[in-house]
């Protein structure tokens, strides 16, 4: 198939699903600096004047009934990786302007030792070109996330950031369910949502699909959608 | 003189048909155009962010896959969702594709990222302040 048809198949693909299904809002994040407070500030401050926070039970209902419950439309302000200036520097801001983020963390850069996180980050695709913190610690501690997962949305991003698709079965499981046993261990209970490095659907992967159910995710982001994969008994789960 | 009248008739005449089918394929054309010249514009401004500091807008089509079991909205089975904003799509979809011939699948995304910041992003807001 030449590339212009890939294109025409793509866009014909993205335009039926938007006929047929419910739209969200998303602005994606990565590393929040310090240097860039001002414009982080501008921005939230922005979305949150026309735009409502979305939390998880929240996407739940909208994804479920196809019905948006609030009065402005919701916006998902989503933060990949883990870097630890999304407790420092955008936290702060989200909770000013009463916005959820939603925190898609690598366990693997969280738990990675300190005097290991840049390496680490060079390693495993995560942007680190100016780092700003002189002790090392460049990611998420748990205390912090026991904190952001208080009021905000803390979700999988796998352990590694590596494409699932090149592992062996051991590796793969790792990535998925392992990530899931991680945030079970340190935060007390499963997280709802997962997405894979670069951002594949469900449904496209049998074995990482498979691994998806067993780890119990709700939800699979991806570039261009969210699915739900099934409903959640919050109470059962203590979320 | 006649002939003069009769020659301008004939042209009148003969261009008729032409005159039926062009001005709608000359405007659309002139819209596709004029699309694709706005597109060029925004992704020439929205290329110098830098993805690994800066929140960049999306649209996400929120899929449920239990929709057999649950009860969603009617609008989203006759497939009339997002109304607006398919078609917007649809039609940047096509100027996209004039102006690129050798677009990629995932030039997809790109497209969403430009008529997602216009709907609610700054970058281009602020570049037209």
């Amino acid at each position: 198939m030449s590339d212009s048809a890939k294109f025409n198949e793509a866009a014909e693909a993205f335009g039926r699903s938007l006929a047929a299904n419910p739209m969200i809002r998303a602005v994606n994040f990565h590393n929040t600096p310090r240097t860039r407070e001002g414009e982080l500030r501008e921005q939230l401050a922005h979305l949150s004047r026309a735009r409502s926070p979305v939390s998880e039970a929240d996407l739940d209902a909208y994804l479920a009934t196809g019905r948006w419950h609030k009065t402005k439309p919701g916006v998902i302000v989503a933060l990949y990786e883990g870097y630890r200036n999304g407790y420092d520097v955008i936290l702060p801001l989200l909770e000013e302007f009463r916005l959820v983020g939603w925190f898609f963390i690598i366990t693997g850069f969280v738990k990675a030792p300190p005097a290991e996180q840049l390496s680490f980050a060079k390693a495993h695709d995560i942007g680190l070109a100016s780092p700003e913190y002189p002790d090392g610690r460049h990611a998420l501690s748990w205390s912090e996330l026991r904190e952001i997962d208080r009021k905000h949305v803390v979700a999988s991003h796998t352990r590694s950031h590596v494409w699932l698709a090149n592992l062996d079965d051991t590796a793969r499981e790792s990535e998925i369910v392992g990530s899931q046993r991680d945030f079970q261990e340190h935060l007390g209970h499963p997280v709802r949502t997962f997405v894979s490095y670069g951002g594949p659907v469900y449904g496209s992967s049998p074995a990482s699909d498979t691994l998806i159910d067993r780890a119990g995710y709700q939800f699979v982001f991806s570039n261009l959608k969210i699915q739900r994969l099934r409903a959640w008994d919050a109470a059962a789960h203590r979320r | 003189m006649t002939l003069g009248i009769l020659g301008s008739v004939w042209s009148l005449l003969s261009c008729a048909p032409l005159r039926r089918d062009s001005p709608p394929d000359a405007k659309n054309q002139a819209r596709r155009r004029h699309l694709a010249d706005d597109l060029e514009q925004d992704l020439s401004v929205l290329s110098e962010r830098d993805y690994s500091e800066q929140g960049i807008p999306v649209f996400l089509v929120g899929e449920n896959l239990l929709s057999d079991k649950e009860p969603i909205d009617r609008r989203y089975r006759s497939g009339a969702a997002n109304a607006t904003l398919v078609k917007e799509f649809r039609q940047h979809a096509d100027a996209w594709q004039q102006m690129r011939p050798d677009a990629k699948g995932t030039d997809v995304s790109k497209l969403i990222e430009v008529l997602a910041e216009r709907d609610f992003g700054m970058t281009l807001k602020r570049r037209k302040r």
